[in-house]
């Protein structure tokens, strides 16, 4: 309460100059669609004094809106949204008045194939310094090995994005690695959200509302991470009717049931998926594909007044991955793992101030396995308890928000197997940081928003502060946009470098005063070429420092000793999005440099060198993206092609031994330890990637159900992509051959 | 709208283009493969009858749990007065982590102060050699008289006592110091007995070149506290003022050829596992090197033995006189 009080009067001391509340008065609530009481986002509210515009804002990603600095007087509030009837009340605002007013829109069944299109705000190009929001349109526009999409499948097709293919789930945003990438689902940390399959992740797109992702430079409510945020929120369930979805497909199948609890106030929405590729690959494809997952997700959302809501939020995903097969008295490889997260999140508009308050607590936990099913050789685990609070004072022309987090992380780490000293150890790092981000408009479109974060972490002796700046210049059918930033992130994963395709990543701690820093800076310009054909350019650079890569060694074995590294990345992307009568498509290609400088005390013995660049293995140079759909008749038939340059591999010359004559050594009974011989790291370069999928799709309307049917191609032309190699024992595994997708889903109406 | 259909025929044909020259390299060779044949380590011994080294073959399996023959012949050839001695191989097995290895040895003693080559050569003719040259032997070893010494950290004076090797080598690895000791303890019935401990020390820090030779200077009343802590370490006595009964002492040195000696002057493992490192083999890695164990057993003279608080094992068992002498 105390808390809460301080950060209430904070507020306002904060917000005083900007806005003189006292002779004016706020109106401000939910927007809601009628039909089934789904918060609306992007919804127009306009304070109208007749017909003259007084003043407006957008409806937030809950719904809400809040309009300050309403004059004294009577106005008409009117809310529009296209698909959708206008929405019109009469407000009158007293001096200091907080006038709440809920709005609940009624979808206009002659216009609602309309807002398909129009009232998107996302699309291809739709870039504003690193920041791009994902609608479930999106999503649904690319071809899918089901008829369900999922997330995953688009930011694979992002031009800065470097996935490991369709399978493993791993992504690399602009430079950074995949645990540098901070994945909330509605606030709650998870962090393997991407499943064994490339194609699908924890985020099937009928439980979203939107994603927003951040390849770089985002603000100040984000926090532990450098390289990228990836914020998804999901839909509430439906608050008037119960409904639902059954899909099936030979790669999954997929349930998902939501409804009333309390009508108009509480819903749940509730999907299920389990993978069945491994049961259908044989008589599909005529080989095995032995990767299973499961994922199932749970909300509650409450309504609970006109001004508060109430989520509670679950998931579990489990995955499996036969790296290599059993055989020759050998038991099978496996990659393994599972998440968990569950959390809660309550908004609040607060009766006396102008703000949007929520606070929110999480706990999510993440184990993974490498090896025998019974006794695997690697195993970590990390999870962590989160508690934070955020706040948004919305002015006349400024809004302040801040917040408050603190979370605490638990790591284990057990690392063994063959070649491998055994490494068991358990970590704790508490986390706690506290920010505070002013955004201004400037007027003539321009907008500014900047922020300082304090941030505590276990391995520095004293709190780090970041400075953000988000720049938006927005007129004329362009846009500028610029972000600049410093970030930190104490928790850092280790991969094996024998694997060419690392697939097991160990959570561990950077060393003391040693954590992890970036530097990044994006400029953007986005515009319209022709009528139908935008276009989008963003160049990037972030330089980084004290990266922690496992030590370079010789050995044949996973280590968590770990070295520091600074390095930088740069480059660029182009976007172009056409949109013409039935077409839409797009062609992302995005061109990056990673290099990295490690100062191992060892360099100059060993090379003669006091600093070692080399390419770390996700730098992948160029990626190019073709995305199309096209409607004729009945049908939607979209194709993607996807190409990207080799990625680098530690690439050696061969195996030998070492035995360590330190004294009178008897060689015929010390084994010694055996060893690789690497001419330098990631020397090599892997095959280039490239795949082209096709699908198409229809829908039939029944009076009672949506039937929408789909086939398709995944890898149309049979590239054998790699996914898995261990350069030690030349197992190799291979990304999805050619292989025929079909898949139906029956939604009730 | 012509330029928009310029534009997209544009953009799709450069799309065609990179496809085409994507190519269709699907295989990934994850071992370059190297012309450097062997990685050899080992030494030779001149006061051994048969010489032995370990032989990696360079190759792409990274399993050695299984048993492979390698392709190698090894000779030797002293340089110095000629010869040459085929050696045989055999694959062993290491039951200490269940690997299989290739050890090639040879029934001869290398001659002090020659050089040899050992060459590894494999039947396409790719050969690794590497040229070792055998330190000179020692000539004499003998024991300094004991000298007193005064150390601040040191109850009273100490005693010290060189033992000198006499050679021409330079270099050497493993010092060591070993003390026969025995201790008195006490049974459950009260009985009395006693027990014999070897216990080493290291001494590398205490060789100084002196003389014609090396000193091996033997700290007698400092090791009299390391000897106690070890001792109560094992449980053999219960506190570090108990008797401590040497039998005899032994002074061992590691004599090496100059090469022997690791980068930074210390055998780390993480510094030595990097190929190249600390080698000097041709077309090849690895080290070999030659060297021998020269020992001194002796007695430091008794007056200076008690000095150092520690007695010799003629002394009587009685309980009485072994309380008096243990005091003096």
């Amino acid at each position: 309460m105390a808390l809460r009080t301080v950060l209430l009067w904070s507020l306002l001391v904060l917000a005083l100059p900007c806005s003189a509340w006292a002779q004016s008065g706020t109106i401000r609530g939910i927007v809601t669609d009628a039909s089934d009481g789904q918060a609306m986002q992007g919804v127009n509210v306009l304070v109208l004094d007749g017909e003259t515009l007084v003043t407006g804002v957008a409806s937030n990603r809950d719904g809400f809106y809040t309009i300050p600095s309403v004059p004294v007087g009577t106005y008409t509030l009117r809310a529009t949204f296209i698909g959708y009837r206008p929405f019109e009340v009469t407000v009158a605002i007293d001096a200091g008045e907080v006038v709440t007013q809920a709005v609940a829109l009624s979808p206009d069944e002659a216009l609602l194939d309309e807002v398909v299109v129009e009232a998107q705000q996302s699309g291809a190009t739709r870039v504003t310094a690193g920041q791009q929001t994902i609608s479930p349109a999106d999503i649904q526009a690319l071809p899918a090995p089901d008829v369900t999409g999922d997330l995953v499948n688009y930011l694979t097709t992002l031009p800065g994005v470097v996935s490991t293919g369709d399978r493993g789930g791993q992504l690399f945003i602009r430079g950074g690695e995949p645990t540098q990438n901070l994945v909330l689902l509605d606030g709650m940390v998870v962090y393997q959200p991407f499943h064994v399959v490339g194609f699908y992740s924890a985020f099937p797109s009928d439980i979203l509302n939107r994603a927003d992702i951040y390849a770089g430079g985002f603000g100040s409510r984000y926090g532990g991470r450098m390289s990228s945020v990836l914020d998804v929120a999901t839909r509430t369930g439906n608050k008037q009717e119960f409904t639902g979805a059954v899909a099936g497909a030979p790669f999954v199948s997929t349930l998902r049931v939501e409804g009333p609890i309390v009508k108009d106030r509480i819903s749940v929405l509730t999907s299920v998926r389990q993978s069945l590729i491994e049961l259908t690959a044989d008589p599909l494809v005529g080989r095995d594909l032995p990767f299973n997952f499961f994922d199932t997700f749970g909300k509650v959302h409450a309504s609970l007044n006109e001004t508060s809501q109430l989520a509670l939020t679950g998931l579990f995903t489990t995955d499996r991955g036969t790296l290599v097969q059993e055989g020759g008295g050998t038991p099978a490889e496996e990659v393994r793992w599972e998440n968990q997260a569950i959390g809660g999140r309550y908004v609040v508009l607060p009766k006396a101030y102008p703000i949007l308050a929520e606070a929110m607590v999480s706990y999510s936990r993440l184990r993974t396995e490498l090896g025998p099913s019974e006794t695997p050789n690697r195993v970590s685990e990390i999870s962590n308890f989160n508690v934070e609070t955020h706040a948004t004072y919305y002015g006349t022309n400024a809004d302040i928000n801040m917040g408050f987090r603190m979370t605490s992380v638990s790591l284990q780490n057990r690392l063994g197997g063959a070649y491998q000293v055994n490494i068991n150890e358990d970590e704790f790092a508490p986390e706690i940081g506290f920010y505070v981000e002013p955004e201004f408009r400037l007027g003539n479109g321009l907008r500014v928003r900047t922020g300082v974060v304090l941030q505590h972490y276990k391995q520095k002796p004293f709190p780090v502060v970041e400075p953000r700046l988000r720049l938006v210049w927005e007129g004329r059918g362009q846009q500028i946009s610029a972000a600049f930033g410093r970030y930190h992130q104490e928790l850092v994963g280790l991969n094996d470098k024998r694997d060419a395709a690392s697939v097991f990543t160990a959570w561990t701690l950077a060393p003391a005063d040693r954590v992890p820093e970036s530097w990044q800076g994006i400029l953007g310009y986005r515009f319209t070429l022709l009528d139908g054909l935008d276009v989008s350019l963003e160049g990037f650079y972030k330089e980084l420092y004290n990266l922690s890569i496992p030590e370079w060694s010789a050995f044949p074995a996973l280590t968590t000793r770990i070295q520091s590294a600074d390095g930088a990345a740069y480059g660029a992307d182009v976007r172009l999005e056409v949109n013409q009568n039935k077409f839409y498509g797009y062609i992302n290609y995005g061109l990056s440099n990673v290099t990295y400088r490690s100062d191992q005390e060892n360099f100059q013995l060993w090379f003669d060198i006091d600093e070692l660049e080399f390419r770390p293995p996700h730098d992948r140079r160029h990626q190019l993206t073709m995305v199309g759909t096209y409607g004729f008749g009945p049908f939607d038939a979209s194709v993607r092609w996807q190409f990207g340059a080799g990625l680098p591999f530690n690439q050696a010359l061969g195996f030998d031994g070492l035995v360590v004559l330190d004294g009178p050594v008897n060689v015929n009974t010390d084994p010694g330890f055996r060893r690789v011989i690497y001419e330098r790291p990631y020397n090599g370069v892997l095959p280039t990637y490239h795949r082209l999928d096709v699908s198409v799709e229809r829908s039939f309307e029944f009076e009672y159900t949506t039937v929408k049917a789909q086939a398709g191609l995944i890898n149309a032309y049979d590239r054998a992509n790699l996914f898995y190699l261990d350069v030690f024992t030349l197992d190799r595994a291979d990304q999805l051959p050619l292989v025929p997708t079909f898949g139906l889903e029956i939604a009730l109406k | 709208m012509m330029r928009f259909r310029f534009l997209t025929l544009a953009l799709l044909c450069s799309i065609m283009g990179t496809s085409l020259l994507t190519g269709c390299e699907e295989s990934v060779d994850p071992i370059l493969e190297t012309d450097v044949p062997f990685t050899l380590f080992g030494y030779l011994d001149p006061k051994a009858d048969v010489q032995s080294i370990r032989v990696f073959p360079i190759e792409s399996e990274f399993d050695t749990r299984i048993e492979r023959p390698i392709d190698a012949v090894v000779t030797s050839t002293n340089l110095t007065a000629g010869g040459t001695v085929t050696w045989t191989g055999e694959n062993v097995f290491f039951s200490e982590n269940g690997t299989f290895g290739h050890v090639f040895s040879a029934p001869f003693a290398a001659a002090y102060g020659q050089d040899y080559e050992i060459e590894v050569r494999r039947s396409d003719g790719a050969t690794s050699s590497v040229a070792v040259s055998v330190p000179p032997a020692v000539t004499n070893v003998f024991a300094q008289p004991p000298d007193q010494v005064f150390n601040a950290q040191l109850p009273r004076p100490g005693v010290e006592q060189d033992v000198r090797f006499v050679s021409g080598f330079s270099t050497f690895l493993d010092a060591t110091l070993t003390y026969f000791t025995r201790v008195k303890r006490t049974g459950a019935g009260g009985n009395s007995f006693f027990t014999r401990d070897t216990l080493s020390i290291a001494y590398e820090e205490r060789m100084a070149q002196a003389g014609d030779g090396w000193d091996f200077t033997v700290a007698l009343s400092e090791d009299r506290f390391t000897l106690a802590e070890m001792l109560v370490n094992r449980q053999a006595i219960d506190d570090e003022d108990d008797c401590i009964i040497v039998e005899r002492m032994r002074a061992s040195v590691f004599v090496t050829n100059d090469e022997w000696t690791p980068p930074n002057g210390r055998f780390d493992v993480n510094e030595i596992i990097q190929p190249g490192t600390f080698s000097n083999v041709d077309n090849g890695f690895g080290f070999v090197g030659a060297g021998y164990t020269e020992e001194y057993l002796w007695r430091t003279p008794e007056p200076e033995m008690q000095l150092a608080s520690m007695l010799y094992d003629d002394i009587p068992n009685s309980t009485l006189q072994w309380s008096a002498q243990c005091n003096p």
